[in-house]
């Protein structure tokens, strides 16, 4: 007598819900048969193709070194190589990193590159290219130790760099030097320049940076084609035949060699 | 002190309580893996990591709701006399606020994103050779999760219905609000991949929106629940409970006007039912009162809980005491002057009472 009549339940859009799930897929399906998607919000790549690919260029050897105008090193080889498969040349505008980087966000430059890795505290503000190399930082010994403790363990490093707080992080004992050689005993260092001193890496891996190029934040085109020129390229920094960055300034006229590729 | 007797819900209802908490149960399950995986193809898409947080607030409300399951029909005792059938609703209301502000927050930081032109980049993936970009894996996921979350919001809104369950209602209409921001953001996508850089922070933005709004009209609801709001439908719609007890009441033969307030109480209902006895002094006056109260027992629906019943000598406040008898006499004559009998009566009958001090809520008569 007081029940409650039980109300015929809506049918809660689902009309609505079928015709935007056929329409997604339907979108899907033609953008990627159509592959003319996605675009660039300013026509990025196209721009590129018609006329340069404008660089920010900042030196940071063996990434990038400075011959005048021009640029050599790992990255801009890269650059070059990209450029070509595009059909267009390279401008390369030298300055201050953040410069290039604000630069980017403006639409003013397609590129920056200068060592740049993808902790970097820009992360989300600009874009990144895929890595095209993975560089650890580990401890090189003049002979690997089987067993591996850095605790308490004086280890030498490059004055100035990061690599001092990640060895106090690890416990052990960081000591700079200006020069790091062979002799010195373990020295903290990026892989590829341990292998380039001649010293055997251990296992632990201190930091771990991906190299990225930096690009112009948004352009998806274009970046989709720089990812597939980076995808079908390998680098080795060990294998460039600068000085290394920690060596003797007075060498530097061995650098102007490129690569043999 | 006495208890309140908190009843067990009939065992047709007893099953669809099960269902609900299986539906919860299996909510939990099915919402995890789409939201990993939102969250693991999340890059730089501003809408897309907004509808991930709509998601993660999609999992509050069956955690809610199964935490405090147990509480329901659990026994009253010393310190809360009343039972814990509000538990649900209390616990709704910090979640409702914590939704509030992640919405407002949103709006906040993407109001700047659009302002500040944040455009999304994304990336690609390689298979081999075969390049695939990210964007079009984002959407086929967001597309995918649409349908589990449709799905169930449309049981749990059906279930909810049947059980008039306010908290499951305010789950399903969470589910709903999870689609449409996951909706949102693969529009948002559609639109970055057209090469309309806005449409992402945008998408963001109106999911910021959706979200605060959806959490203020979920705060509302469930602190008008604790406010002891009458007793309504999960649409809102008042249901019928009060009108068909004060017509039973009003049916009884030794009754010349009745009244009854009632409030929600999980998903039951509570009140009290006032009876004006024809003969105040009749000699079997508590036995009529015990029968009326088996009467309600016996057919009034079970989510009437408890009613209290009162013998007043008049629904109306405010007649001095020493005039109480001559008035009551005066109007029962008035009453039956108008050829209605006690026990058929309806309307008021002390219209000159009701004029000075109107303070029993009638407007839910017609």
């Amino acid at each position: 007598m007081y029940g409650l009549k039980p109300e015929a339940p809506k049918p809660a859009g689902r009309g609505a819900l079928k015709t935007l799930l056929l329409g997604l897929s339907s979108g899907l399906c033609l953008g990627l048969a159509g592959c003319d998607l996605p675009r660039d919000p300013d026509g990025t790549l196209d721009r590129v193709k018609r006329e340069s690919l404008r660089v920010g260029v900042s030196e940071n050897p063996p990434w990038v070194l400075r011959r005048g105008k021009q640029a050599i090193g790992i990255e801009a080889e890269l650059v070059e190589g990209f450029a070509r498969s595009l059909g267009t040349k390279v401008e390369y505008h030298w300055g201050h990193p953040e410069a290039h980087l604000r630069a980017l966000r403006q639409q003013t430059l397609e590129l920056a590159i200068g060592g740049y890795d993808s902790s970097s505290p820009w992360q989300g503000q600009i874009g990144f290219s895929r890595s095209f190399y993975a560089s650890e930082i580990r401890v090189g010994y003049p002979q690997a130790p089987r067993l591996e403790l850095l605790q308490g363990l004086n280890i030498h490093y490059q004055s100035g760099s990061e690599v001092g707080g990640l060895l106090r992080a690890a416990g052990a004992h960081p000591v700079a030097v200006a020069k790091p050689r062979r002799g010195d005993g373990p020295l903290a260092a990026p892989v590829w320049e341990l292998r380039r001193l001649g010293l055997s890496p251990g296992t632990q891996v201190l930091a771990r940076r991906e190299h990225v190029f930096a690009v112009n934040p948004g352009a998806n085109r274009f970046l989709m084609a720089l990812d597939k020129y980076l995808s079908m390229h390998k680098v080795d920094p060990g294998a460039w035949p600068t000085p290394p960055p920690v060596a003797q300034a007075g060498s530097e006229d061995q650098a102007s060699g490129r690569r043999p590729s | 002190m006495k208890l309140r007797r908190v009843l067990p819900p009939p065992p047709e209802r007893q099953a669809q309580l099960q269902q609900a908490q299986a539906l919860e149960r299996a909510s939990l399950i099915a919402l995890l893996p789409p939201l990993l995986l939102v969250l693991a193809l999340t890059g730089d898409s501003r809408a897309m990591q907004a509808a991930w947080l709509g998601q993660l607030l999609a999992l509050v409300p069956p955690l809610l709701f199964l935490s405090t399951q147990h509480f329901l029909f659990k026994p009253a005792r010393e310190r809360f006399p009343y039972g814990f059938a509000q538990a649900p609703a209390a616990a709704l209301v910090p979640a409702a606020s914590i939704q509030i502000l992640v919405g407002l927050g949103l709006l906040w930081v993407h109001t700047w994103g659009l302002l500040d032109q944040d455009r999304p980049t994304i990336g690609s993936l390689f298979w081999g050779s075969l390049q695939i970009w990210s964007g079009w894996l984002m959407l086929a996921v967001l597309v995918l999760t649409l349908l589990p979350l449709g799905l169930l919001s449309r049981f749990k809104r059906r279930l909810a219905r049947e059980l008039n369950d306010k908290a499951l209602y305010s789950d399903a209409l969470t589910d709903s609000l999870a689609r449409r921001v996951t909706l949102a953001a693969a529009a948002g996508l559609v639109g970055v991949a057209l090469g309309w850089w806005w449409a992402d922070p945008l998408a963001a933005l109106l999911i910021g929106f959706a979200i605060a709004r959806e959490g203020s009209q979920l705060l509302r609801r469930n602190i008008c629940q604790l406010l002891d709001e009458r007793p309504t439908d999960v649409d809102q719609r008042p249901l019928p409970e009060i009108r068909q007890l004060e017509k039973a009441l009003k049916a009884l033969p030794w009754v010349i006007d009745a009244a009854v307030r009632l409030r929600e109480e999980g998903q039951g209902m509570v009140g009290e039912g006032f009876l004006v006895p024809e003969d105040p002094h009749a000699p079997d006056l508590l036995d009529r009162l015990e029968e009326a109260r088996n009467l309600i027992q016996s057919t009034a629906s079970w989510r009437v809980q408890e009613l209290i019943l009162t013998l007043v000598p008049t629904l109306y406040e405010g007649i001095p005491t020493g005039q109480l008898y001559e008035h009551r006499a005066r109007a029962l004559e008035a009453h039956r002057g108008r050829g209605i009998e006690p026990g058929k009566g309806s309307g008021p009958l002390w219209p000159e009472a009701q004029r000075r001090q109107p303070t029993l809520a009638r407007d839910e008569e017609e």
